[in-house]
């Protein structure tokens, strides 16, 4: 079998498509996402917001990482730091007979976006478990078991512009003797034992900046259930530049690491493109993919390295 | 597409196009027809909420994929945070005489390549981008995705002759 037989093959597999229903359903819940970004023009970031938004994280990643190098008198003495203003902003639980479901700001987004965490905490193991919140269905196979104290996906940057008080959950599924089971939980009392602690990492060069943050959960104990941890979770890298002119459309990167031996280990590399304002102020999110983000959170150090129009800069990430 | 195109319009042509491309890319990559579905609705959740942040200095399509390639990671990483929480397949039976059997091996193999390969591999022989178009969406550089995808090829080759002997 030579090259072009598995070309073949690949392009010759059956072309696996949504079926009405599934298109219907997915389009039904875009479509209501789209009637309610109708009426919120105002929390959409416009252009003109970029620089704005990228001053938020700038400000934020220059309290927490400490960074003598910020331009901080260049941004608005109101913009305060994000990620520590919202550790005591709506976080907490709802906690069911079988279940919690957790709720946190979305750490990506800015606004009223919230993350969710469901937990099973029922005694006896759940088999064909099915969320349903406002927005989706997440369904478990019916044969798999989940075991008490489990974590059972969650849904990330859900916006809830009235706040999380009127979320409410549905789980589904069979107990003992497959009996059918139900609990709604409703996030509109959540109790408070939770902590956030989101934590951003911070460096810098003659003309770049990088933030890169992660979050960690963690909640007291309530029954028999341990002191629950979740995290690190990685929310990405996100770079500035400050360069005079206007910024290069196309930057060469490479991302580092600093192994314990002392040897570097390439993570990722690539061409970064802004989107940012096509001014002297861009973002660019860097591209790390799975295998590079596992491999980030328990090392100390991380380089990126820059090149852009026959220039070079490196910056290192280190945990604050 | 036209600049003026609304938010709604752009999305209700991009879902007409791609969708179908989109969860087949999550399918391969997830390996699950309900993470692939969920996949497909929050693409097209992130472009309704960020559509306002693209620049036409790419192609929508080229941003679109940008994004799905983004959920898909998220969803991936999701996987990884629920670290105790069992495989939810729902994988098709492969009962013998089915004539769908060879692709549904082939599609097994595809699953078990590297994620690297197994991305360039979907996105230029199954989804059939062009090598300037994955180079574009993964970040990579073209010699990249061009090697990449060689040895992609390779590792099925090895993998098909180990399965036929």
């Amino acid at each position: 079998m030579d090259e072009n037989d598995v070309k073949s093959r690949l392009s010759d597999l059956p072309k696996r498509e949504l079926s009405e229903r599934d298109r219907g359903e997915i389009w039904e819940r875009i479509d209501d996402t789209l009637r309610g970004q109708a009426t919120r023009t105002s929390v959409q970031i416009s252009r003109a917001n970029w620089a704005t938004t990228a001053a938020v994280l700038l400000v934020s990643a220059g309290v927490l990482g400490g960074y003598a190098g910020w331009r901080t008198h260049a941004l608005p003495s109101t913009v305060s730091s994000r990620f520590t203003a919202r550790q005591a902003d709506i976080a907490g639980e709802s906690i069911g007979q079988s279940w919690r479901v957790i709720v946190v700001p979305s750490p990506r987004q800015k606004g009223p976006y919230y993350d969710f965490l469901f937990l099973y905490t029922g005694r006896v193991p759940a088999t064909a478990v099915t969320v349903q919140t406002p927005s989706t269905k997440l369904n478990g196979a019916s044969n798999q078991s989940l075991e008490s104290d489990t974590e059972f996906a969650g849904q990330n940057d859900v916006y809830l512009p009235q706040g999380p008080g009127h979320y409410a959950v549905t789980f589904h599924w069979s107990g003992k003797r497959n009996q059918q089971m139900n609990e709604t939980l409703s996030c509109g009392n959540l109790t408070k034992d939770i902590r956030v602690k989101q934590s951003m990492l911070s460096g810098g060069s003659t003309n770049w900046r990088i933030t890169y943050t992660e979050d960690a959960i963690s909640g007291g104990q309530i029954g028999a259930m341990p002191n629950i941890v979740y995290g690190p979770l990685i929310h990405g890298v996100v770079m500035f530049n400050y360069l005079a002119s206007n910024a290069p459309s196309s930057i060469q990167f490479k991302i580092t690491e600093s192994l314990p031996n002392g040897n570097g280990n390439t993570v990722e590399t690539g061409t970064l493109e802004a989107q940012g304002p096509a001014d002297n102020r861009s973002t660019y999110v860097l591209p790390i993919d799975q295998e590079g983000e596992t491999l980030i959170p328990g090392q100390p150090v991380l380089h990126v390295q820059l090149t852009w129009d026959g220039r070079s800069e490196q910056l290192n990430l280190t945990r604050p | 597409m036209e600049e003026h195109l609304n938010i709604r319009e752009v999305t209700e042509r991009l879902f007409a196009l791609y969708a179908d491309d989109i969860y087949r890319y999550a399918l391969y990559m997830l390996h699950d027809a309900d993470d692939a579905k969920d996949a497909v609705q929050e693409v097209f959740l992130r472009v309704v909420k960020s559509y306002a942040k693209f620049r036409s200095e790419s192609s929508l399509k080229t941003w679109l994929w940008s994004i799905t390639r983004n959920c898909i990671a998220d969803a991936g990483r999701r996987r990884s945070r629920q670290r105790r929480l069992p495989h939810f397949y729902s994988k098709e039976s492969k009962s013998s005489g089915d004539p769908a059997v060879a692709f549904v091996e082939m599609e097994e193999l595809i699953h078990a390549l590297p994620p690297r390969q197994k991305q360039v591999a979907i996105l230029r022989l199954i989804q059939d981008l062009s090598t300037t178009e994955t180079a574009r969406i993964l970040n990579w550089s073209e010699g990249k995705v061009r090697s990449t995808l060689h040895r992609a090829v390779t590792t099925l080759r090895a993998q098909i002759a180990r399965t036929t002997d």
